[in-house]
């Protein structure tokens, strides 16, 4: 039995006597676009409350706390518009680098005209370009070479036509890499640049 | 030492437009704006430093703003954390606090859902640090681990 389930019979009685009068507050736990479901935590003066399963809910009356399944239909009626209203989630590319250079690979560089045709879905574009390198080398030095990346790809981007004020930079050095690598271990894999359209 | 008093002024102007570009620089690379008005249906109003002000599409929401949406309306923001909100009809949403450094993806995102109907679609704070991002009700306090949600209260 998960969590959220537990000790539903008794609040269901508390439900049933509450009947169905428009709740006070409530929070509803949605599964992501993917399906993976997160978790809730509720904390009120009389207790907390974790809610782990998609559609469930916490409503608070006074100090009654009641943790209900909604369902999905239920979700849509009620609140299909405020979920419409959500921005669009944002969209990624990964340019790649040939060996050594800051020329990009025959491949990434078929990736630009997409990337500025996908922009226009986006109401007040903004382009996120965060550049990686691999693990060879210090914090220091990492950060100034993938913010060096980041604004090389910025400068194509802009040459492409993207208005250069939408487009925000960023060095992340070597601390999210695409590919698990020891230190001090080459992997060109790693050596890249994020694009992030939203 | 003789100093040339025409030098000397140069010097003075050089160091002078030194530090104005210096402090325009940083001006530019400190982004304190918290997020991106993405879409505007209706009446809405952003609260900043006691006033109201009308908001629309490609305005900025900095931290410590209030949103406030009126019958029929809503508004659609995208934080710099990629963190997703959508507020409905006859509501009002405080960004208490927002912090967030790109290069380590930390950072801090607090908003209270004071009045009305928020969707949110948690971003990189919530991902980075289980504990950074928090909601809270008039009656509830709402941790948030990593998923999408929504936040109802009824008005008086």
């Amino acid at each position: 039995m998960s969590k959220a389930s537990y000790g539903t019979l008794p609040l269901l009685a508390v439900l049933l006597l509450a009947g169905c009068a428009a709740p006070q507050e409530r929070i509803i736990l949605l599964p992501d676009k993917d399906g993976h479901v997160g978790v809730i935590e509720v904390r009120t003066e009389t207790g907390t409350t974790e809610l782990t399963e998609a559609y469930s809910g916490a409503r608070f009356k006074g100090t009654t706390t009641v943790i209900e399944q909604i369902g999905q239909e239920e979700v849509a009626r009620r609140y299909g518009k405020v979920l419409e209203g959500l921005p669009s989630r944002p969209q990624r590319y990964v340019l790649n680098f040939e060996f050594g250079s800051d020329r990009l690979t025959a491949q990434s560089r078929t990736i630009v005209p997409s990337i500025q045709n996908d922009l226009k879905l986006f109401p007040a574009p903004e382009v996120v370009v965060t550049g990686h390198t691999d693990a060879i080398g210090d914090s220091a030095f990492n950060d100034k070479l993938s913010l060096d990346r980041a604004n090389r790809v910025r400068d194509i981007l802009v040459a492409a036509g993207i208005p250069r004020e939408q487009i925000q930079t960023v060095g992340r050095g070597s601390r999210e890499p695409l590919i698990a690598a020891k230190p001090d271990v080459p992997e060109p894999r790693n050596r890249r640049v994020e694009i992030k359209l939203r | 030492m003789h100093l040339n008093p025409m030098s000397f002024r140069l010097g003075r102007t050089l160091t002078a437009l030194v530090l104005c570009v210096v402090f325009a620089a940083s001006a530019v690379a400190a982004e304190d704006w918290a997020g991106t008005v993405k879409s505007v249906n209706g009446t809405v109003a952003v609260e900043r430093g006691g006033k109201a002000m009308p908001i629309s599409v490609g305005d900025k929401v900095l931290s410590k703003d209030k949103l406030v949406t009126g019958k029929d309306s809503r508004i659609a923001v995208t934080l710099r954390d990629d963190t997703l909100i959508s507020t409905g009809a006859n509501s009002r949403l405080a960004l208490n606090e927002f912090t967030f450094d790109p290069a380590t993806q930390g950072g801090s995102l607090f908003v209270s859902v004071l009045r009305g109907v928020t969707a949110m679609v948690s971003g990189l704070v919530a991902k980075t640090e289980p504990h950074a991002m928090r909601i809270t009700t008039p009656t509830a306090t709402i941790g948030i681990r990593g998923t999408e949600f929504i936040v109802e209260v009824d008005g008086e």
